[in-house]
């Protein structure tokens, strides 16, 4: 076991997701170049963009506190979740609750990474208690959310002016999809030609090429292949995020 | 605290090593001196107060409070840079430990998931610039945390090396259990900082204590 440990160390390794383009943009616009998160940031962009990739890339970096939001939570619940995410189950009002969030952000300088913020951008409640949570913490607070969400964010003035970076997911690149193989497709090499056709159907989002890319690896392993190309590959249809097409 | 009120006092739930009890005892004498006998909780050793507040005095968070010189016993200290309700993991030179963050950032990748995920996914998603994850690393991982009940496997791996199929992993949801990341440690035991117990531990049999192990 040992030795096996040795000898694969250093080799296997794979990317990790921080270094995919779409991610280390986003972060770079949220962070700047000397690394400092700014206070209120928001993340918006469709489904399947990767906003998700750089939100667990960020929490990992920087120990972020993560909360993905449900549209049934209240004031009162957004917080206690996020205390347990800080490791602390406590009870109280929801002004005593606010301190304690507020107080171990500033203290513990780790950033708080609401997702799915489009479900707090329905209420007047909620928006006001995130930016009391920013106002009272200082600390840097990233919202993830839809394409719409800065539109829907217009709606409040005195949070939206208070926002310092707004990232728009990227569209996945062809360079992603090479250390995306290496992950989701091991021990497969891909031909340039069916890369470029994978980042192609994927019209920019990361989550196709995933799926499809891992389409790939079983269809390798089943037919014992160690490389393939478009020609190989032929007409088997790949997923595209359209519903399927009426069979005749 | 902006308002000028004092700020409630808050500790982590659930299990608490020595330094993580000393640090809470720093952190409820706020804004005042304390010595080495302050802030022992009672039943830590001497040497490891004094080694932790010497630590956290080296990485910046405490300042000694008047001369230098004299036994450390008499010694008074400050809290000058708060690290927030965790202890801070740090070295006798003051400098971060990153032991432990590896599995700290697979645990969290882990409860982020949704769907089922296979260790070189595992690695690639929980690495950082600070703690790389390699695939073995998370394979390790994954398989410890099956074994303590924590995952079902939504697909059996098969083969090894080029051509095996790597198995699937999902987290029970009601194994999730909290933030803090179930530790394996060195003595092939599982601990679950979160409930604050040992979750698993290798199997014992009476010939371990006649042959040794």
């Amino acid at each position: 076991m040992t030795e096996t440990k040795i000898r694969n160390k250093g080799r296997d390794d794979v990317a990790p997701i921080a270094t995919l383009d779409l991610v280390a943009a986003v972060l770079e616009r949220l962070a700047g170049r000397n690394g400092a998160l700014p206070g209120l940031g928001v993340l918006h962009g469709p489904a399947g963009w990767g906003k998700s990739f750089c939100a667990n890339a960020l929490a990992n970096e920087r120990r972020g506190y993560y909360v993905r939001m449900l549209s049934a939570w209240r004031g009162k619940t957004l917080l206690v979740k996020i205390l347990e995410e800080m490791g602390v189950r406590a009870g109280g009002t929801v002004p005593q609750l606010l301190d304690l969030v507020a107080e171990q952000l500033r203290s513990s300088r780790r950033p708080l990474i609401i997702d799915e913020f489009d479900h707090c951008a329905k209420s007047d409640a909620m928006v006001e208690l995130v930016r009391d949570i920013y106002e009272a913490s200082q600390s840097a607070i990233l919202l993830i959310g839809e394409e719409g969400l800065p539109r829907k964010l217009e709606r409040w003035e005195r949070f939206h002016s208070r926002v310092l970076a707004w990232a728009a997911a990227q569209p996945v690149s062809e360079g992603d999809a090479a250390k995306l193989a290496a992950i989701y497709c091991p021990g497969v090499r891909i031909a340039e030609d069916l890369a470029a056709h994978l980042v192609d159907i994927a019209k920019g989002s990361v989550r196709r090429v995933c799926v499809n890319l891992t389409l790939i690896h079983e269809r390798c392993l089943t037919e014992g292949l160690d490389e393939i190309s478009a020609a190989r590959w032929g007409e088997q249809p790949f997923y595209t995020g359209k519903s399927p097409e009426r069979r005749v | 605290m902006a308002h000028g009120r004092k700020p409630a006092h808050i500790e982590l739930s659930g299990g608490k090593g020595p330094r993580q009890r000393v640090w809470d005892a720093i952190r409820r004498r706020r804004g005042a001196e304390f010595d080495l006998l302050d802030v022992n909780p009672g039943d830590v050793p001497r040497d490891t107060v004094r080694d932790y507040v010497l630590s956290l005095t080296r990485a910046g968070h405490l300042e000694a409070v008047g001369a230098c010189g004299g036994p450390h016993d008499r010694r008074r200290y400050r809290l000058a840079n708060d690290a927030g309700l965790e202890a801070p993991r740090v070295r006798r030179d003051g400098t971060p430990v990153t032991q432990g963050l590896a599995q700290e950032q697979m645990w969290r990748t882990l409860r982020r998931h949704t769907g089922d995920i296979n260790a070189r996914e595992l690695a690639a998603h929980a690495g950082t610039s600070a703690a790389p994850v390699s695939p073995v690393a998370a394979t390790d991982y994954l398989r410890n945390l099956h074994t303590a009940g924590y995952l079902v496997v939504t697909a059996e791996g098969r083969g090894a090396g080029r051509g095996g199929v790597a198995a699937r992993y999902r987290l029970r949801a009601e194994s999730n259990t909290g933030a803090r990341a179930p530790m394996v440690c060195r003595s092939r035991a599982i601990y679950d900082p979160n409930l604050g117990r040992i979750v698993w531990h290798e199997p014992v049999t009476e010939e371990d204590a006649i042959y040794g192990r």
